[in-house]
């Protein structure tokens, strides 16, 4: 009987180390596929404007496949449509070349990567856990050309 | 007689032993998983809100190696922070010291022997007057703070809100 308890209490505990261990995994995949996402669109487009004085937003599809290649195998795999698991949310800031009511002139993106995590082995017990990672990338600096970046 | 009396303490030591056995369970349950639950709950809050805060630092260097210029602009990277407010579950500052006592965003400075081919022109300020065999290079540090609610504070140990902090150093020039 002893063991029994003892036995519940121990898999529990083991369950929990592992699940830790999985949301940190996922954590991290999350926040490094966010951060590296948003740094392959600023790279997207200055690299086209150095080589072509102009250049055109990189697509969502482009910045999700980014973060598919970041996030690895620890993330299913991400969308931009709503009931996506992960998530990504992608919105873009054209300031312009002037300041806009004191904000800083270029276009920016903002990234945030929205991932609900389930743990096994409580089934029914716990209910998944929402995680969340945003960040902001300058895009482009001051540049004398329309950008109309679309947000999703 | 004998036989029943032997009967009877049997059947107490049972239900003794059942007995301990439920306290043993109680006990399991109130300092072990109970604790463990919680502080797990707590230690999730605290992973999630440092990756983000991490991710935050990370925007802010970014910020600084595109606007060199601006780096120690706080306004603007205000503006950057003010942008990942708007959908971070956690609402990130930038105080206005670092924890050093410096204000945040601060310039600073060092020289280095380059390799042969770099060459590194310093725009002012620059307090640093480098030999000539070396290059002055231009550092900005940045903290960022946030604070987590915890649902289970540890008195003493860890209270609620709990303060977060990461600070970070980046060349910039």
């Amino acid at each position: 009987m002893e063991f029994a308890i003892c036995g519940l209490a121990l898999l529990v505990f083991i369950f929990g180390i592992v699940n830790l261990g999985l949301l940190g995994m996922s954590l991290s995949a999350l926040a490094r596929g966010v951060q590296s996402a948003a740094r392959a669109a600023a790279v997207y487009a200055s690299a086209q404007y150095a080589n072509e004085g102009a250049f055109t937003c990189p697509s969502d599809s482009t910045i999700v496949t980014e973060f598919n290649n970041a996030a690895g195998p620890a993330l299913p795999g991400a969308g931009d449509a709503n009931g996506s698991n992960p998530r990504l949310t992608i919105t873009w800031t054209d300031n312009g070349t002037s300041s806009n009511a004191g904000d800083p002139p270029g276009l920016y993106l903002t990234l945030t990567g929205a991932y609900r995590w389930s743990p096994i082995g409580f089934n029914g017990v716990f209910p998944s856990i929402p995680l969340s990672i945003t960040t902001v990338t300058t895009v482009m600096g001051s540049q004398n050309q329309a950008t109309a970046c679309a947000s999703s | 007689m004998r036989q029943f009396l032997a009967r009877m303490l049997r059947h107490k030591a049972a239900r003794s032993r059942r007995g301990s056995v439920s306290l043993e369970f109680a006990l399991v349950s109130v300092f072990i998983l109970l604790p463990l639950f919680a502080g797990g709950a707590d230690f999730v809050l605290i992973m999630s809100a440092q990756a983000q805060l991490r991710t935050a630092i990370q925007a802010l260097d970014y910020f600084a190696w595109t606007n060199p210029d601006e780096a120690n602009n706080m306004t603007d990277a205000g503006y950057i922070i003010s942008l990942i407010n708007q959908q971070s579950d956690y609402q990130i500052t930038l105080p206005a010291t670092l924890a050093t006592g410096g204000a945040n965003g601060a310039l600073s400075y060092s020289c280095f022997t380059p390799p042969a081919t770099a060459g590194t022109t310093v725009s002012p300020p620059s307090p640093t007057t480098c030999p000539s065999t070396q290059t002055q290079q231009t550092l900005v540090t940045y903290r960022v703070t946030a604070r987590v609610f915890l649902p289970v504070p540890l008195p003493g140990i860890l209270s609620s809100p709990e303060t977060l902090s990461v600070t970070s150093t980046v060349q910039i020039q």
